[in-house]
């Protein structure tokens, strides 16, 4: 060996040559350079069911995102060729021949796969590996970027782009509430915006499914599940947790958004459940992001310690979110003499009922609020279009009654459109909220009328044969 | 023969890349003026106006591509700097003070601690050889340290760090390991695969920035290997 450096040297413990003064083996790393190319051996393909694994160029998996215990990946379901995002969980060793494990999983993940809603990303299907190894869920792939991504780049949102993330969070949490589903770990990198500036909440209902999975906890005996930065601080502890844990959790997720920084941190799990339990909520720094008085009394009152003191469910907290956005817009309906407002607000409610199509569930949760709305809409302010909105009405009742299913569901999802525009042009006002604001926007009937001609024809001449 | 000399067409970004070249490997050129017997600050000095030299003169386009590597062309061209005796005076003169390749301490306390290791047991060719593996590994460790911190993956990639740049202690279990990362056996596997692999190539295009083709790299490393490693 040309090197004789002295008795001190150290020597690489792989093979055998001096390491330099940093400790590193420069044999060992020229002779990596000389391995065969690792493209030649590609890894072989991942496959859970009927999701294979997508692989980038270099045959290495196509990442999404990393947990503790799992890993989500781009997927490709072979039977319905779509791309999905799989989330894949390993379970411990331990727990792998456990049966009660598999099952709770899997009945966690069934009631999350029955939640349909546009702000919702979908759960498509399910299941685990043969040997046990690893559970598994595909779930809607959705484009854009998670919350906690854009503020990282971004930083801090104002207060009105905030409050708009938040109504569509807490619609979502509203459509969980009629399944009595909670997320339990509500947080900035489980909301993905899309660029069309759409919130989808992910994992929903699944959180306590992947730690069943894990094997770890077990919920019945009140052991922690979530992320403790902007977990409630009931989490932390052994009673029951409820829609107000989440409600908690989105407050938590919404200061974030507002300041870049969770309400309460700290290095450890003690640490953070000692803040939380102390009545000392920072304003300040909401104060010195400027944030409006009434959505500052919001964020206070979710992160109550005492659940009690919170918005009692998603529905209540919806009213204060709308009530804070007419303080700070002033503004309930579209204005005549502002056309591209209008055709703006039109186009979301289309979006809206669009994101809805094959889900006749959510779809029609959709029509009930707008029929609610419309039928607490008083008859002259319509006009000439009174006669249509009623017709309109009359359809999608008969529809739903499953009396009358000859129209198309393109057809559907603009009538839908158009009532809920016509009602609530802003989407403000809460179903129990008396009537505020509204248009007879002969342009949108017209439109709409154009669009569902012949399905409105027809369904006139059946109910002429009916009477 | 350097890709950093070869556009013509766009001088400056092939002076920028050259530059940063000349940067990576500013420590084996340092440890070759030091082992001929000039001072610290000399040594400074004139590495500092050689690199200058080197980027005023474009003296790289001359070069003839058949010859080989940049590592030899810069061996060269270090000797003839210094046998000339007044290029060597006037650079002295001059005080260095030139520009081209900014010198920062870290990296001269370096280049001079590199020299104090290695200046006893190897005669000057070879020293120059060993400053520029050392160079090349570190160029490669460092793009790749980049793109893992990039990817907010900093902790994996020192923790796996071990298992290409090797170590004293005994390369850790998979098992243990896997363990302490919270982490599956095989994703840990891969993991250490995809470390290798991508470190592979760093190292590899680093190389392939100063030789012409993908069998100049594999021989460029085996000649490195070997001055390393020979008895």
């Amino acid at each position: 060996m040309e090197t004789t450096l002295g008795p001190g040297v150290a020597i690489c413990s792989v093979c055998g040559e001096p390491l330099n003064a940093k400790g590193d083996c420069l044999a060992c790393l020229l002779r990596t350079g000389l391995e065969k190319r690792a493209a030649k051996t590609k890894p072989s393909a991942l496959v859970f069911g009927d999701f294979e694994i997508e692989q980038h160029a270099d045959g290495s998996y196509w990442e999404l995102g990393r947990g503790a215990i799992s890993v989500t990946y781009v997927a490709a379901d072979k039977v319905l060729r779509r791309r999905v995002a799989l989330k894949v969980i390993e379970v411990p060793a331990a727990a792998r021949g456990s049966h009660a494990v598999r099952e709770r999983f899997l009945r966690e993940a069934r009631a999350a796969a029955g939640l349909r809603h546009p702000n919702l990303a979908a759960v498509f299907q399910f299941g685990t590996s043969s040997d046990g190894t690893h559970c598994y869920y595909a779930m809607e792939l959705v484009e854009g970027e998670t919350l906690g991504a854009r503020i990282r780049r971004d930083g801090p949102l104002n207060a009105k782009e905030t409050l708009a993330i938040a109504i569509q969070i807490t619609r979502a949490l509203m459509a969980a509430g009629a399944h009595n589903l909670i997320h339990r770990d509500l947080k900035p990198s489980n909301i993905m915006l899309t660029p069309e500036s759409e919130v989808k909440v992910i994992d929903f209902g699944l959180a306590k499914a992947i730690t069943d999975a894990g094997g770890e906890m077990d919920l019945t005996r009140g052991e922690f599940v979530g992320t403790p930065s902007f977990a409630s601080p009931e989490q932390f502890g052994t009673g029951p947790v409820d829609a107000r844990s989440d409600i908690y959790s989105l407050g938590a997720t919404l200061w974030f958004a507002l300041t870049g920084l969770a309400p309460h941190s700290g290095k450890t799990l003690e640490e953070i459940r000692e803040r939380k339990t102390r009545d000392d909520l920072p304003v300040a720094h909401l104060v010195a992001r400027k944030v409006p008085e009434p959505l500052i009394k919001v964020l206070r009152s979710t992160l109550a310690i005492d659940p009690g003191q919170r918005p009692a469910s998603p529905r209540e907290l919806m009213e204060a979110f709308e009530s804070c956005r007419r303080k700070l817009s002033r503004r309930v309906s579209v204005p005549y003499d502002k056309p591209a407002l209008r055709a703006e607000a039109f186009t979301r409610a289309l979006r809206d009922a669009k994101a809805c199509a094959g889900d006749p569930e959510s779809l029609q949760a959709l029509f009930n609020s707008a029929a609610k709305k419309a039928a607490a809409v008083p008859r002259k302010p319509f006009k000439e279009n009174w006669a249509y909105l009623q017709t309109m009405l009359r359809l999608i009742r008969a529809y739903y009654r499953g009396e009358y299913r000859q129209a198309s569901d393109d057809a559907l999802l603009w009538i839908v459109a158009a009532l809920k525009y016509l009602v609530d042009p802003f989407d403000l006002i809460p179903d129990k909220t008396p009537f505020l604001g509204f248009i007879d926007d002969a342009s949108v009937v017209d439109v709409v009328k154009d669009k569902t001609r012949r399905t409105l024809d027809d369904f006139m001449k059946w109910e002429t044969t009916v009477q | 023969m350097l890709a950093a000399g070869r556009t013509r067409a766009e001088p400056d970004i092939a002076g920028a890349a050259l530059a940063q070249l000349c940067q990576i490997y500013w420590a084996p050129l340092y440890s070759f003026v030091r082992s001929r017997g000039y001072t610290v600050h000399d040594a400074q000095d004139l590495t500092q106006s050689f690199f200058a030299y080197v980027l005023e003169h474009k003296i790289y386009t001359r070069a003839d591509r058949q010859k080989g590597r940049f590592r030899s062309f810069l061996l060269a061209s270090i000797k003839n700097f210094l046998a000339d005796a007044a290029d060597r005076e006037r650079a002295l003169k001059r005080g260095g003070g030139q520009n081209f390749v900014p010198l920062y301490e870290a990296q001269a306390k370096e280049a001079e601690s590199l020299f104090q290791t290695y200046s006893r047991t190897s005669n000057e060719d070879r020293l120059f050889d060993r400053s520029w593996a050392e160079a090349l590994v570190a160029a490669g460790l460092e793009r790749l340290s980049s793109d893992y911190k990039q990817q907010g993956k900093q902790r994996l990639f020192v923790e796996l760090r071990i298992f290409v740049a090797g170590g004293a202690d005994p390369l850790p279990s998979y098992g243990e390991l896997a363990d302490r990362l919270e982490i599956s056996e095989s994703t840990l596997r891969s993991d250490v695969t995809r470390l290798r692999a991508r470190y592979r190539d760093a190292l590899r295009a680093e190389v392939r920035r100063t030789v012409d083709t993908e069998t100049q790299v594999d021989d460029e490393l085996h000649e490195l290997l070997h001055v390393l490693t020979q008895a």
